[in-house]
């Protein structure tokens, strides 16, 4: 046991990976990846300097393993460091970031510096965290990007107050999960040995000038966000990231120059000198560790990586568990069993034996052996070394045989079981992620077949995902996009890449969706081999989607008429008609789009959908649209019935009378051509001569109670208008007539019509003239109406007697009766 | 296009599982949005809200609903609560809710955000409506799959009153997808039919879908066996400490390989236009024909006709009232009505007469009886509230009836009925239609009769045709000519020569009109029957007696 005790608590240094590579760091600046990711390398030269040469940037795996070579021309590097999603970002002196992934790819770009700042404005430092960056640039501003995975990263600028005067030295940010404003806040130690938090609502000056010696040279953050240690002239402070309490003050009585301190997991920090680590404790404990070369800490959430030209080694406080049982003198049933274990290699004893020396009280005993199982696993879990992981493992199984276990036990065994079988694979030489447990459950499943996808371990990855029982289609289309951007790459090996690539993709069962692998294929150009693997996606609207994103439109159009459903269809109409402006014109559009045009003339659907679509939207110009469609585009069968109900729709939106009368006439010269609608034709001409004939009548009378009526109405109006204009009652009657001849209306409407106009108007004495007349509809409905307006008994009888058939009269008395 | 059910006494299936499920969604909505929230109804989906949530108004504010509104151009909300939209996927709706977003947000520095559920499932055309609109970014768009309400113990109705003219006139399925979607979900509780028959062309359509939706998700069943997706994925699952994802597909399957169902029957409206067209003689027909119609399974009625005493406001009759009618939910819970709803009116005030002495007789019955024990007395009196009830609702329906018999009775009712069957038995009359459009009645009410004119001579003659239709633009104003353009397009007003598009699918040919053919195969219009005592369900109920029909042929074919 190679403990090292601080205070009361232990840690331990272990050897992880000794270094592949043979290189010298002492001129070199290392950052790695956090949890346990990999290691970017680079010239301490290169770094705030502009170097004319061709700069390179190595990268490693634990192991020393080359990984990649990221190499760029001129520009000054200021910074540069990885987030969460193992992406390495390199920030340069002008504002611009580059993102690369663990093999070097190129991700994307993004610049730190707007339009709206000035052009001598330069960034000075950076600080990367686990999904942001806060770049200070040299007016003393700080630009923040939270959200570096995002596509097009938002910036913006936090004011600090500062000036050149008022430098600030150094900058660490506190990530928003653990400030109380739930903001990004940044503190920044100043030449005049004070310290600023600035977040988005300004700066906040925590006053503490003079009770510093010197202004601050180092600040590093706890991994639990609830601790700052700041570093000045060989003294540590350690406070709240409140500024409330002060922790600790350590004098560590160096003279040379700090090269680097971080925190080593939540309750020590780690100082480190050309020649010396010195670890510091909660109540001033220390501890010191002789190097001969110089190394580089990586913190991580629960231990430090230490990265030598040797080797990489982890230094974590000795994890609880294993504590708990290893430690000396140790007397509790967990040790006690791991002990017993250790005993029975020794001796050959029997568990009788063993348990023969039991103490009494069998529940109290049943109970302690349980928690010693539990103990034991759990040692087992966060144990580095195979060989010790084992036999915690023995121990908890042999602790099984003494009682009887739930099968909590045994599922909380056999998961710690796998959980240790995939952290050992990963900590080997390849592929070198050198994971804790806690780190592992704390990164999710899916971001950690990310990195193996990254790093193109498919089968690893694939080993993995089909023990775990997640995310196996994943695997296999990335597999798939690699190996077709690779057999597209090398041109040489196409001939016999490319059939066998085929055969593979093609055989992946159906259930996994094609979409990536067909967007991949689709971007490198093998556009028939992507419509290939398109036909088996078995998503409709996908299917669509993709062949609109490749601008098949013809081909999306009729995929989305053959499958039915809605939602494709217009997803295909929409995106075709913003695509082609052809619907906009009146003359002949170009070849292109008038295919696609027949294509949707051709199906009943498509054709149907545009045209609910356009008639949905009738006020805007989409109106002009659908017409149009109905007469020019309808493979050459232009719909003239379809088009007239349009155009009357739209003359009905029509507020001034002279618009109603230009568009009704475009309506008619609609109907005329098409062989359907010669009703509809006929029925607009006649139309437009009323609505002509009640302009007229409204002029004339001076009324407006006829324009927009029917026919009936109109001659109902006239009528009843002769109640209170009888000078002119000849005149309207005459028009009555005339309105009467010109739209032929049958006798027994106008009967009805006068007669039910008189009685309403209380005209009864023309009613008597008018049934002097021979009646088209016979005399009963006279006397249903004398007797609907209350008229005399006498007024009924006069029109009763007139019913010649005896018959009829009868029928209609005993009705009345009823 | 419903299933039939067996019968309206005894539920088939426990309708109940699935509004519990449609209200616990929308409760988990309403939580999910949380806060004081403002809640926006498009129309119709009140009436339909009643069904599923029975505690109405009280239960909303319990999940954070402050107010009620209904979807009008102007949004009547304060400031701090959150809209939410529940609203059909129409883009007219689209519209009105992208005016309102840009009204407020327009000058806001922080801008409000919205809540928008498009019921039952949101479309690309909507999204895309609102996308144009400029709005998308302030807007959550998602989907409350309000599929369908029970209205009855044993009638699930998807309330898409438009359906048949999206589908008929624009030749947009969108409705045909709804009804997959809900027959999808209504297998996953009740079910996969051992078999499915379907009339019509749309109703092709639907089973079609069914068939292509069932291969899509045997295909996603197959992913999801070989080791988990999506799911996974999307949580991003912390901690699986090697415990493998348990895919809750088991479940599903379950209640597929279920037979709740034996046949699902699939039926076409435009298989049969016939039936909608006559007037129905049963006491509920004439309810909703005579009394402004039955919405949702509630009727609004005269308030005096539903109630005289206070307390009758209280009761199960949701009283909100407006003006001085009253909802009054119509449906089997009301055991009187259950029994009087299909009968003929003719038939109907002797039943409710026969009740009406049976209650009076219990109570007299035991007011006769002076020795009765302190037994017998609380038994009587345990049974008081329910005969109360009883009594009431006989009440109610008394009235309701009177007023029914007082629309039947007239003479134009009778006229128009007598037009009718001279329609349905093959002789014609079609002046009664020019008479009709003489005295100016109601346009609905004469198209009414000019379409079963259509439809049972097997189309129009030229000349009658083009006359009809210049009356009824001259009597009721050009407007109608979109509204008889359409009628043609479904089939409802043919001429003669395009009739067999009168989507007269059962059988026919030979004989000369289609119609003609199907009333002699099948018996459909009995000539004289005794209204009391009917044998056969043709004269007393039109309507079921077509549902009958087609089960029937359904099962023999």
């Amino acid at each position: 046991m190679n403990w090292h005790v601080l205070g009361d608590v232990s840690y331990q240094k272990r050897n992880l990976h000794t270094m592949a590579w043979n290189i010298e760091l002492s001129n070199k600046v290392v950052t790695g990846a956090p949890a346990g990711g990999a290691l970017a390398l680079l010239h301490r030269h290169q770094m705030g300097r502009k170097c004319l040469a061709e700069n390179k940037l190595l990268l490693y795996t634990n192991a020393g393993e080359p990984l990649a070579t990221i190499t760029w021309n001129e520009s000054c590097l200021v910074g540069m460091g990885w987030v969460e999603e193992e992406l390495l970002l390199l920030c340069f002196e002008d504002g611009v970031v580059f993102i690369y992934d663990v093999l070097g790819n190129f991700v994307r770009s993004f610049l730190l510096l707007t339009s709206k700042l000035p052009l001598e404005e330069t960034i000075i430092q950076v600080y990367i965290w686990g999904s942001g960056l806060v770049a200070l640039t040299s007016a003393m501003n700080l630009q923040v990007c939270d959200t570096v995975h995002a596509f097009s990263p938002a910036v913006y600028t936090m004011p600090t107050g500062l000036s050149e005067e008022r430098l600030a030295i150094t900058m660490v940010v506190l990530q928003p999960c653990f400030s109380s404003s739930g903001l990004v806040e940044v503190f920044l130690g100043t030449a005049d040995s004070s310290i600023l938090a600035v977040d988005v609502n300004g700066p906040h000056d925590q006053l503490i000038h003079g009770r510093l010696p010197a202004p601050v040279t180092s600040m590093a953050i706890a991994p639990n966000g609830r601790f700052l240690a700041c570093f000045t002239l060989g003294l540590l402070t350690v406070v709240s990231t409140s500024f409330t309490t002060k922790v600790l003050e350590f004098d560590t009585l160096a003279d040379s120059r700090l090269l680097d301190m971080q925190w080593c997991g939540e309750d020590s920090v780690l100082l480190s000198w050309e020649d010396c680590l010195l670890m510091v404790g909660p109540y001033g404990h220390w501890l010191k560790f002789k190097y001969r070369a110089p190394l580089f800490l990586i913190p991580e959430i629960d231990c430090c990586r230490i990265i030598t030209d040797r080797s990489c080694e982890l230094l974590q406080r000795v994890p609880g568990p294993i504590a708990l049982i290893r430690q000396l003198s140790a007397d509790n049933p967990s040790a006690m069993l791991y002990n017993t274990l250790e005993m029975c290699k020794v001796v050959d004893v029997k568990v009788d034996h063993v348990r023969s020396k039991d103490p009494p009280g069998q529940a109290c005993l049943s109970a302690e052996i349980l928690h010693a199982i539990q103990a034991n696993i759990a040692a087992a879990a966060v144990e580095l070394t195979t060989v010790q992981q084992k036999c915690y493992l023995r121990a908890a199984a042999c602790g099984k045989a003494f009682i009887k276990v739930s099968s909590a036990y045994t599922e909380n065994f056999v998961a710690a079981a796998r959980k240790l079988r995939v952290l050992n694979h990963l900590r080997r030489r390849i592929p070198a992620l050198c994971l804790t447990t806690t780190q592992y459950d704390r990164l999710a499943t899916s971001s950690l077949m990310d990195r193996l996808l990254a790093r193109n371990y498919h089968s690893l990855a694939l080993r993995v995902s089909e023990y775990l029982g997640v995310q196996r289609d994943r695997v296999i289309i990335h597999w798939a996009c690699v190996k077709l951007r690779s057999s597209v790459a090398h041109k040489s090996l196409d001939g016999q890449m490319r059939p066998s690539m085929n055969n593979a993709c093609l055989k992946i069962p159906c259930y996994i969706s094609q979409i990536p692998i067909v967007t991949t294929a689709d971007v490198l150009g093998c556009r028939q081999f992507a419509m290939a693997l398109l036909q088996s996606e078995c998503s409709m609207i996908d299917q669509v989607k993709l062949l609109l994103a490749m601008h098949e439109h013809e081909l999306a159009l009729k995929k989305a008429a053959q499958g039915k459903e809605v939602d494709a269809i217009y997803l295909a109409l929409i995106c075709t008609e913003r695509m082609c402006p052809w619907m906009t014109r009146n003359t002949s559009p170009s070849s292109n789009c008038s295919s696609l045009f027949d294509t949707i003339a051709r199906h009943e659907d498509l054709s149907n959908l545009l045209r609910v679509y356009y008639q949905s939207r009738i006020p805007t110009a989409s109106s002009r649209n659908l017409h149009n469609f109905l007469v020019h585009h309808n493979a050459g069968r232009p719909c003239f019935k379809q088009a007239g109900n349009l155009a009357l729709r739209i003359s009905y939106l029509q507020t001034r009378r002279a618009d109603r009368f230009k568009k009704l006439r475009e309506v008619i010269s609609l109907y005329a051509q098409g062989r359907e609608s010669q009703f509809q034709r006929r029925a607009t001409e006649d139309q437009v001569a009323l609505l002509e004939f009640q302009s007229d009548l409204e002029k004339k009378y001076g009324t407006g109670c006829f324009f927009d009526m029917s026919l009936s109405e109109t001659v109902y109006n006239l009528i009843v208008l002769c109640s209170t204009q009888q000078k002119r009652a000849v005149d309207l009657l005459s028009d009555t007539n005339r309105l009467r001849r010109r739209f032929k209306i049958p006798d027994r409407r106008f009967s009805y019509l006068k007669l039910t106009a008189l009685a309403a108007s209380g005209q009864w004495h023309a009613l008597r003239v008018f049934s002097a007349e021979k009646s088209a509809i016979g005399y009963a409905p006279f006397v249903r109406v004398c007797i609907e307006y209350g008229q005399p008994a006498s007024e009924i009888e006069y029109y009763m007697n007139r019913i010649t058939i005896d018959n009829e009269r009868h029928s209609l008395r005993a009705e009345l009766k009823s | 296009m419903s299933a039939p059910a067996p019968s309206r006494r005894s539920a088939a299936l426990a309708l109940e599982q699935l509004t519990a499920e449609i209200r616990s969604e929308l409760y988990l909505l309403l939580d999910d949005v949380g806060g004081q929230i403002c809640l926006v109804l498009d129309r119709g989906i009140g009436g339909q809200l009643d069904h599923v949530v029975p505690g109405g108004a009280e239960a909303l504010r319990s999940h954070g609903v402050r107010f009620v509104r209904s979807l009008r151009p102007e949004l009547d909300a304060v400031r701090e609560h959150r809209v939410v939209y529940l609203v059909r996927p129409t883009v007219a709706a689209m519209m009105l809710i992208a005016g309102h977003v840009m009204n407020e947000n327009m000058a806001e520095v922080t801008p409000r955000r919205f809540h928008v559920f498009m019921v039952p499932r949101t479309t690309v055309l909507c999204t895309h409506v609102l996308e144009e609109a400029g709005v998308l970014p302030h807007v959550r768009v998602g989907a409350y799959r309000l599929d369908a309400i029970a209205l009855d113990t044993d009638v699930l109705s998807l309330e898409l009153p438009d359906s048949l003219r999206e589908v008929a006139v624009d030749g947009d399925p969108t409705a045909l997808e709804c009804v997959t979607q809900f027959l999808l979900r209504f297998e996953q509780l009740y079910g996969t039919p051992r078999e499915v028959r379907t009339f019509g062309t749309a109703a092709r359509g639907v089973a079609e879908r069914l068939a292509r939706a069932d291969l899509r998700a045997e295909r996603a069943r197959c992913r999801a066996r070989s080791g988990g997706d999506g799911v996974a994925t999307a949580a991003g699952p912390r901690d699986f400490g090697g415990v493998l994802p348990q895919c809750n597909l088991s479940d599903a399957a379950d209640a597929r390989a279920r037979r709740d169902v034996d046949t699902l029957v699939i039926i076409d409206r435009l298989a049969d236009l016939v039936t909608p067209m006559v007037t129905p003689l049963t006491y509920e027909g004439l309810v909703d024909e005579v009394m402004g119609g039955i919405h949702h399974g509630c009727a609004r009625l005269p308030r005096a006709v539903v109630a005289d005493d206070a307390d009758e406001t209280a009761s199960a009759a949701a009283a909100d009232a407006d003006g001085d009618r009253v909802a009054y939910a119509l449906n089997s819970r009301d055991a009187l009505y259950a029994e009087v709803r299909d009968l003929n009116i003719e038939e109907l005030g002797a039943r409710l007469g026969d009740r009406a002495k049976a209650i009076r007789a219990a109570y007299d019955a035991f007011r006769a009886r002076r020795d009765a024990s302190i037994t017998e007395i609380h038994d009587f009196v345990k049974r008081i509230p329910g005969l109360a009830a009883a009594y009431r609702s006989l009440q109610t329906h008394i009235r309701l009836a009177e007023c029914v018999a007082r629309a039947t009775d007239a003479r134009a009712f009778r006229a128009r009925w007598h037009a009718e069957r001279t329609f349905l038995e093959g002789e014609p009359a079609f002046d009664v239609i020019d008479d009709l459009l003489a005295t100016r009645e109601p346009p609905f009410s004469l198209l009414r009769l000019a379409c079963l004119a259509s439809l049972t001579t097997g189309g129009l003659r030229a000349a009658r045709h083009d006359a009809l239709r210049r009356g009824v633009l001259q009597t009721y104003g050009f407007e109608l000519l979109g509204t008889l353009h359409h009628l043609e397009r479904v089939g409802l007003l043919a001429r003669a020569r395009d009739a067999t598009a009168a989507g007269l699918v059962l059988g026919g040919g030979g004989a000369r009109t289609p119609f003609a053919a199907l009333r002699r195969a099948l018996r459909l219009v009995v000539a004289d029957v005794n209204p009391r005592q009917p044998s056969d369900a043709a004269y007393a109920t039109p309507r079921r007696e077509a549902l009958a029909v087609f089960t029937q042929v359904a099962f023999n074919s």
